[in-house]
């Protein structure tokens, strides 16, 4: 069931430019590629649109799963690509995750516009593997459930730190 | 759902809360549900007409209509509410959403359990990307009617009368524990019995609202016997203390295999109907599920209800399972989640294009239902 909310252009373009990958080589390229990106409702709440100064790009300092998780409003919802590194004992991967982030404390209003409208953000993002309904601080802190999801017991670490910290 | 009456000859209805209360001769109380879905479909007419002329004092072709379904609810009844709403109403768009994908939603959820526990019924009805897991919903009759029920017993065990505050004149204050003292009002209609078990239901509800408490932990006689007592008055004036029937009673809602007159053991208690929901539905999206169990429904407001609910599911649960509970702390919210949602849905501006129009519904039947409101 869904709210007749639409999705912009520009974000089917940031989903397509985030899921091809090994096509640039260059560093200089692949530091601009964009690690995370938060989309919301545009002021109008009839639109998904890229938030302003959400993205968090491959090349920045830091632990950018920190910094996505700050990114966060703590008291509205979002919707949220991120390219999550990690390795298991044989491999170390790449993959996109939508994450729907939905906080208690968020107006009900916005929740239910949120809630009703994922699916139609969901369907442009073709080919994603992997999806995460998170709700609270909590759950969005902790590495492991994140890691769970994406190759569940063999991963052993995440954005290149080990799980068990 | 509003309960009102009729009489027998020529069909008159009462409703509304104020019309229900009067006591009047032969008149009978009869709801339009019937497991959550509509049975009387001229009672439902009666109250629609009621709504309109009373409450929204406009004309019903004037306003588009949104309404709430229960998941279940059968194709037949769906396109038939479809045809009445267009072809007696003249509404000019329709859409027909399920109270759980609503309450899910509502609760900034998309995937969930969502358990639904309120008078008639204790449902657990799976969600997944707003879309109800027709298979995986499991219901039991085990819900607020049924401790309602239960605490009728208690009374009669007791020798307390549950007399309805319509019957009583006057009263007097009297001992605890000591035989009520009250006057009848005289020339009180020859009320049916439906009205007044009706009322005395009142009564017994408004005791299990504020007098029971569910068991952290199964029920123990010996742990109930040390529990705090608690005071209640009734409308007669007769007032004592209950103590370990405050637990006992609402404990046949998680452990129905003690309670007097459940044949055998095909009863399933809260927690099991959750679990068994869960267990119909694919294996990759438990997790998703157990991760959003939303408690909603008025007999969840019952003191201790969430807690034991917890703590149930956290010991059948798979062991690995991260398991959590979402229930609002405001009644107003657990009681009506759905309609909130559904009222919100209908005032968004990007909605307007989602709903049935008159001119869809002569173009493509009353079947338009189904392919728009999935």
């Amino acid at each position: 069931m869904a709210s007749g909310v639409t999705v912009d252009d520009n974000v089917l373009t940031i989903f397509n430019d985030m899921k091809v990958r090994k096509a640039n080589v260059n560093e200089e390229e692949k530091s601009k590629r964009k690690k995370a990106v938060l989309f919301c409702l545009s002021d109008d709440k009839k639109h998904i649109i890229m938030e302003e100064g959400s993205e968090i790009l491959q090349g920045d300092e830091g632990d950018p799963y920190l910094k996505f998780v700050k990114k966060l409003p703590p008291n509205d919802c979002r919707y949220a690509l991120y390219d999550a590194t990690y390795e298991t004992k044989e491999t170390k991967k790449e993959d996109l995750v939508f994450i729907f982030w939905a906080p208690e404390n968020a107006p009900l209003k916005s929740k239910m516009i949120y809630a009703s409208s994922k699916d139609a953000i969901k369907k442009k993002f073709t080919g994603i593997k992997h999806e995460w309904q998170v709700n609270g601080l909590e759950d969005i802190k902790d590495r492991k459930t994140l890691a769970e999801k994406l190759g569940g017991a063999s991963v052993v670490t995440l954005e290149g730190k080990p799980l068990n910290d | 759902m509003g309960a009102e009456q009729e009489i027998n000859s020529g069909r008159s209805y009462y409703i509304d809360t104020t019309a229900l209360h009067v006591p009047r001769a032969g008149v009978e109380l009869i709801s339009p549900l019937k497991n959550g879905m509509i049975e009387d479909w001229n009672a439902f007419q009666a109250i629609i007409d009621h709504i309109y002329s009373k409450h929204i004092k406009s004309e019903p072709s004037l306003h588009p209509v949104l309404m709430s379904e229960a998941p279940w609810n059968s194709r037949a009844k769906r396109e038939k509410l479809t045809e009445l709403i267009f072809e007696h109403y003249n509404i000019p768009a329709f859409f027909l959403c399920k109270t759980a994908v609503l309450t899910a939603f509502a609760n900034g959820r998309a995937t969930g359990l969502v358990l639904d526990s309120g008078a008639t019924h204790t449902t657990a009805i799976p969600v997944h990307d707003g879309y109800v897991l027709q298979q995986g919903i499991v219901k039991s009759p085990l819900a607020g009617d049924f401790i309602t029920m239960q605490c009728r017993e208690l009374f009669q065990e007791m020798n307390i009368d549950t007399v309805p505050p319509y019957m009583i004149a006057s009263k007097e204050p009297v001992r605890e524990g000591a035989p009520p003292l009250w006057t009848k009002k005289d020339k009180l209609p020859p009320v049916t019995k439906s009205w007044h078990t009706y009322m005395c239901n009142e009564v017994i509800q408004d005791f299990q609202a504020s007098v029971l408490q569910v068991s952290d932990s199964p029920y123990d006689e010996q742990v109930a016997a040390q529990m705090p007592t608690v005071h209640y008055e009734m409308p007669s004036g007769y007032s004592t203390d209950y103590g370990a029937e405050r637990l006992r009673i609402p404990e046949g809602l998680f452990d129905p295999s003690n309670v007097k007159g459940l044949s055998g053991n095909t009863m399933l208690g809260v927690g099991h109907v959750v679990t068994t929901s869960i267990g119909m539905c694919d294996i990759d999206i438990r997790p998703g599920l157990y991760g959003s169990v939303i408690v909603t429904g008025g007999n969840t407001l019952l003191q201790g209800f969430t807690e034991r609910l917890n703590r149930e599911l956290s010991q059948k649960a798979p062991p690995s399972m991260r398991l959590k509970l979402i229930a609002c702390n405001s009644s107003i919210e657990r009681r009506f989640s759905s309609w909130i949602g559904g009222s919100i849905l209908a005032s968004l501006g990007t909605f307007q294009q989602m709903w049935i129009s008159k001119q869809e519904y002569d173009e493509g039947g009353k079947q338009s239902v189904e392919r728009k409101c999935p």
